[in-house]
């Protein structure tokens, strides 16, 4: 049987019953097909995560390129502290003798106003052919690598008129400048053609110190330089905003912060105290009152600068209060459970709160070195809110009618939009004098929340140092509450088989309009903002 | 040389390495000289189960796919052509399961004393044979290929076809029997022997 097999399987492996035909575009349709049907598959599967990932990614990128975008990275660079002789090193010529400089007479035939700068060099003799490229200061042996990298500035147009007005009020500083140089090197050497050619982006110079936060006034004179480099001819260039990118962080590690009398920084950190008023709703003698609490507080936070304006940070605020007012219904009833009389009691709450918040800042004013600094915040973040009227203190007298059977005293009160009733029973009595007191120590229900907020405000920085300013903040914030029904109609609930018995109250286990809504509170911070 | 003439002697020249390695990246090309390559065969095996030719070339397509999606599992242990009319059989009884052709009992008769030539057998038609083993019952027919023609193992017949392995060595003998009784009864007669040379 064996070799039946063998002989039918190698019968039937070499039979070919019939022709085939390869159908090849059958099978690319269906692998086309299959390929489609794979991404609608994986796009329909994963479009949520996908869709959350791009605008994760999108909202990263944007923020990232926010935070190191070359304007951002400028700020950070003109906030580095250079010592004298890193910026020796690094900027300036070992031997600033060599350096040359334009000679002002060309100023004063062009400006009549500078005249009246007086220079050595007004007596040395130009020597027009000591600078064969008018983009170079040169030292005195003229060797190329002895020459300053030239650096192209980005050009732009201006009339003739609006060069001479920015040149009116900039030139003074520059000369001033230079002229102390002078004084250290004893000597300059640079034609007139240079000094034009540096003139006509003299204006730019001062828009990129400006940029730069650096008040020209108070150049240390080796910086000289550095804006002698920046008045170079300008060159057509590919990279011209590369080159410029390039010239303001030269100017900035030129100039560094420690020429510059308000530092910068990136990151500052913030700490004060805060005032936070807020209404406290109360019931008192049967009507909703309102009373207004200052809730003292401290508060940090960190911010980071992501351009010249804007600032990202957050912050925590903590703080508590205490607040004695006469709130509750005093109520005394009989066995029967009949008011006898009522009156006011006073109630001793607590409370405390913390938020967490992050927020963003927009500086009205740009520069640096202002003394005030006015801005605009806006955050969002979580309230977390225990309000305790644990410990509350009721003590009271009435002067009761000998033939009434005082019972209980009960009280309520209405916090935070809340009902609260609460009642105890009857503790003393004297009868002799006719006179019922009731105290009474109990210990309310803690009242927690966890609130979404949002707040904006304004505030102003006051340069006190350096790095040093003192802050005034006034902001106002809104509680959005999380899920109210479920919360309100809980304790109403309670509140209802606590009292359906024996509350006179109308306003017990009632749900008043306003409890759905926090009335929006303020807060004053005060406190110093330290540069990092 | 035409397009077409470049295309064939790329088959040739191409190993199934080769194409294998392009089918992984999922290389259209690769895939297409694959696929031309084993069309016929895989078309074959899968005729042996179905006996249908527009059966078989749904079949054999939707294998394709399969192998397509699947080729990263081929570990190259074994041969490619191999593994390849594995899965061309598993379509094909899938398809026997979805579409129930496959049935679950057959009445078994007592193994008769047909007594066949096998030198004449030898000499018949491969296609002949394949026409007497495809007359068989599904079922039957399923297992004597599985068994005889493919090699299979009656333990991995009876987790295929989801029966007992006693079950599946049942309808082989059963197979075997209504072959030769099949051979016996149209008999071998001149016209279907194969001459010698």
């Amino acid at each position: 049987m064996g070799k039946l097999d063998d002989t039918i399987r190698n019968k039937v492996l070499r039979a070919k019953p019939y022709h085939p035909h390869p159908n090849w575009e059958r099978m690319e349709a269906l692998l086309d097909q299959e390929d489609d049907t794979a991404v609608g598959g994986f796009w329909q599967q994963s479009s949520k995560w996908l869709i959350g990932g791009f605008l994760l990614l999108l909202l990263g990128s944007g923020l990232g390129w926010w935070m190191f975008s070359p304007q951002a990275e400028m700020v950070g660079i003109q906030s580095r502290e250079l010592s004298h002789a890193e910026m020796d090193t690094a900027c300036v010529p070992a031997d600033v003798s060599h350096i040359v400089f334009p000679p002002p007479p060309s100023i004063s035939s062009t400006q009549p106003s500078s005249s009246h700068i007086s220079s050595p060099a007004h007596s040395l003799p130009s020597t027009p052919s000591s600078s064969t490229n008018p983009g170079l200061i040169g030292r005195k042996n003229k060797s190329a690598s002895a020459l300053y990298p030239v650096t192209a500035i980005s050009t732009t147009k201006r009339s003739p008129s609006e060069h001479d007005s920015l040149l009116t009020d900039q030139q003074d500083q520059l000369e001033m400048s230079r002229s102390l140089l002078i004084d250290e090197a004893g000597k300059e050497e640079l034609t007139t053609s240079n000094l034009q050619d540096s003139r006509r982006d003299l204006p730019r110079v001062q828009q990129l110190a400006e940029h730069q936060f650096i008040d020209l006034a108070t150049l240390h004179p080796k910086s000289l330089p550095s804006l002698a480099v920046l008045a170079e001819e300008p060159k057509p260039s590919m990279d011209l905003a590369l080159e410029e990118m390039s010239l303001k962080q030269r100017l900035g590690r030129a100039f560094g912060s420690g020429q510059n009398k308000w530092a910068q920084s990136n990151w500052a950190a913030q700490g004060g105290i805060t005032a936070s008023s807020f209404t406290l709703q109360v019931l008192a003698d049967s009507s909703l009152r309102r009373f207004n609490v200052v809730m003292p507080g401290v508060g940090v936070g960190v911010f980071r600068k992501v351009s010249p304006r804007w600032d990202l940070g957050g912050r925590v605020d903590f703080g508590s209060f205490y607040k004695i007012y006469p709130a509750s219904v005093f109520i005394v009833r009989n066995v029967l459970g009949q008011p006898l009389t009522s009156g006011s009691g006073y109630v001793f709450a607590s409370g405390k709160a913390q938020d967490i918040s992050s927020q963003a800042r927009f500086q009205f004013v740009k520069n640096g070195y202002r003394r005030f600094r006015p801005y605009w915040i806006a955050g969002a973040g979580l309230h977390f809110l225990q309000a305790n009227l644990e410990g509350v203190e009721f003590s009271s007298s009435y002067i009761a009618n000998p033939s009434a059977d005082i019972h209980s005293v009960s009280f309520s009160t209405f916090e935070d939009g809340y009902v609260r009733n609460y009642q105890n029973s009857f503790n003393t009595r004297n009868s002799e004098i006719d006179t019922a007191s009731a105290s009474s120590s109990f210990v309310l229900r803690e009242h927690k929340v966890i609130r979404g907020m949002l707040y904006t405000g304004a505030g102003v920085d006051i340069r006190l140092h350096r790095r040093v300013s003192l802050t005034y903040q006034l902001s106002v914030h809104v509680n959005v509450r999380y899920n109210p029904a479920i919360e309100v109609g809980r304790l109403i609930q309670e509140d209802l088989a606590l009292n359906s018995a024996d509350s006179p109250d109308p306003l017990v286990g009632q749900r008043l309009p306003d409890e759905n809504w926090t009335p929006p509170y303020l807060r004053q911070f005060l406190g110093l903002k330290i540069a990092l | 040389m035409s397009k077409q003439a470049k295309m064939e002697a790329r088959v040739i020249l191409m190993t199934d390495d080769h194409i294998l390695d392009g089918c992984r990246n999922k290389d259209r090309n690769s895939q297409r000289l694959l696929y031309e390559r084993y069309y016929e065969s895989l078309s074959f095996a899968c005729y042996r189960y179905l006996r249908n030719q527009e059966l078989v070339e749904d079949v054999v397509h939707e294998g394709f796919m399969k192998i397509f999606k699947n080729i990263h599992k081929f570990n190259g242990r074994g041969s490619l052509e191999g593994w390849m009319k594995r899965v061309m059989v598993n379509c094909c009884l899938d398809y026997l399961r979805k579409q129930n052709r496959q049935p679950r009992q057959v009445e078994l008769e007592e193994a008769g004393g047909y007594e066949v030539d096998e030198d004449m057998v030898a000499q018949l038609q491969a296609n002949y044979i394949l026409e007497v083993v495809g007359q068989l019952p599904p079922i039957l027919r399923t297992v004597f290929n599985l068994n005889v023609v493919e090699g299979y193992p009656h333990k991995e017949i009876a987790k295929l076809i989801k029966v007992k392995e006693s079950t599946s060595r049942a309808y082989l003998t059963e197979a075997k029997k209504l072959i030769r009784k099949k051979l016996q009864h149209s008999g071998i007669g001149e016209e279907r022997r194969v001459k010698n040379g």
